[in-house]
């Protein structure tokens, strides 16, 4: 799946009204009181939280500038957002030397393993704590 | 010399052409070139003899495409590192909650660190992996969430 410069241009105007879309949504409504919004099935099943679980809420939080509040819903956050926003601009970079030496830097092998054992490691925490 | 060409589409060019003519063939600085002799594809402007093409501003003549059976050549795949996909990882992990995502993720890691290390085909299999887990992370979501609104509305509760 090599995607051609315009197809690549396509994709990511596409994802772009996807994004303002899906968070302009958000803001106007509260996923706390609405039913449309979909549900972890994790939490259904389960009734224990999942590391994501929250992240609704914590989004129509920070879009109504209470980052402390979306913090409360899932402090996993602070790690969340900091690796999407890197993998995000890495992922917009042109395929060149430069843009191949910067992604190496920023993500790396072992910051991903690191991610991964943090995420498991939440996934325990928050249902023990009760966060 | 004579070079063979990536085009914009991302296709291998049907035969080599002279160095003279391959600006008029759209090939810029950052074109993947190749001609006999050469291990690998690199890029027009690291290779020095290719240069002073790049820095004529004349106004170009149109040719027409080129035509052979080029099959000489390494594969053009043997010149770009593979997707990692990860952004896949990462999005599916953080929305969906499912363990698909990490799967992704972990696959995604290590296509970096292969194809750094020179095992090429190790880094394109790892690139697939990442990909197929990751759509697969998103499809059952998909599917999942599609569940959930078929029982609300067999409920009644819609």
């Amino acid at each position: 799946m090599k995607l051609s410069p315009r197809h690549k241009t396509i994709a990511t105007a596409t994802m772009a009204v996807i994004i303002v879309a899906v968070l302009y949504i958000y803001a106007s409504e509260d996923p706390e009181s609405s039913r449309w919004f979909p549900r972890c099935f994790f939490h259904e099943l389960t009734g224990l939280q999942c590391p994501s679980c929250g992240n609704q809420r914590a989004l129509h939080a920070l879009l109504h500038g209470h980052p402390c509040a979306a913090l409360a819903n899932n402090l996993f956050l602070i790690v969340m957002i900091p690796i999407a926003a890197a993998t995000a601009i890495t992922t917009l970079l042109p395929y060149n030397a430069l843009s191949l030496k910067i992604k190496s830097t920023v993500i790396s092998r072992r910051g991903l393993m690191i991610f991964v054992a943090l995420y498991f490691a939440w996934w325990i925490i928050r249902n023990i704590a009760g966060i | 010399m004579k070079y063979y060409f990536i085009d914009q589409q991302g296709n291998q060019s049907a035969a080599p052409v002279d160095e003279t003519l391959l600006t008029a063939y759209g090939v810029t600085p950052k074109t993947f070139v190749w001609c006999e002799g050469m291990t690998d594809w690199k890029q027009a402007d690291s290779i020095p003899s290719l240069a002073i093409y790049f820095t004529d501003k004349a106004p170009l003549p149109t040719v027409e495409p080129p035509v052979g059976t080029g099959r000489h050549a390494p594969s053009y795949n043997s010149a770009v590192k593979p997707d990692s996909y990860l952004w896949l990882g990462i999005l599916t992990t953080i929305l969906c909650c499912l363990p698909f995502g990490i799967v992704s993720i972990v696959y995604a890691s290590k296509v970096d660190s292969l194809w750094f290390a020179g095992y090429h085909d190790e880094a394109r299999a790892n690139s697939e992996k990442a990909k197929n887990w990751g759509i697969a992370a998103f499809v059952t979501s998909l599917v999942v969430g599609f569940i959930y609104i078929c029982i609300l509305i067999s409920a009644g509760n819609l």
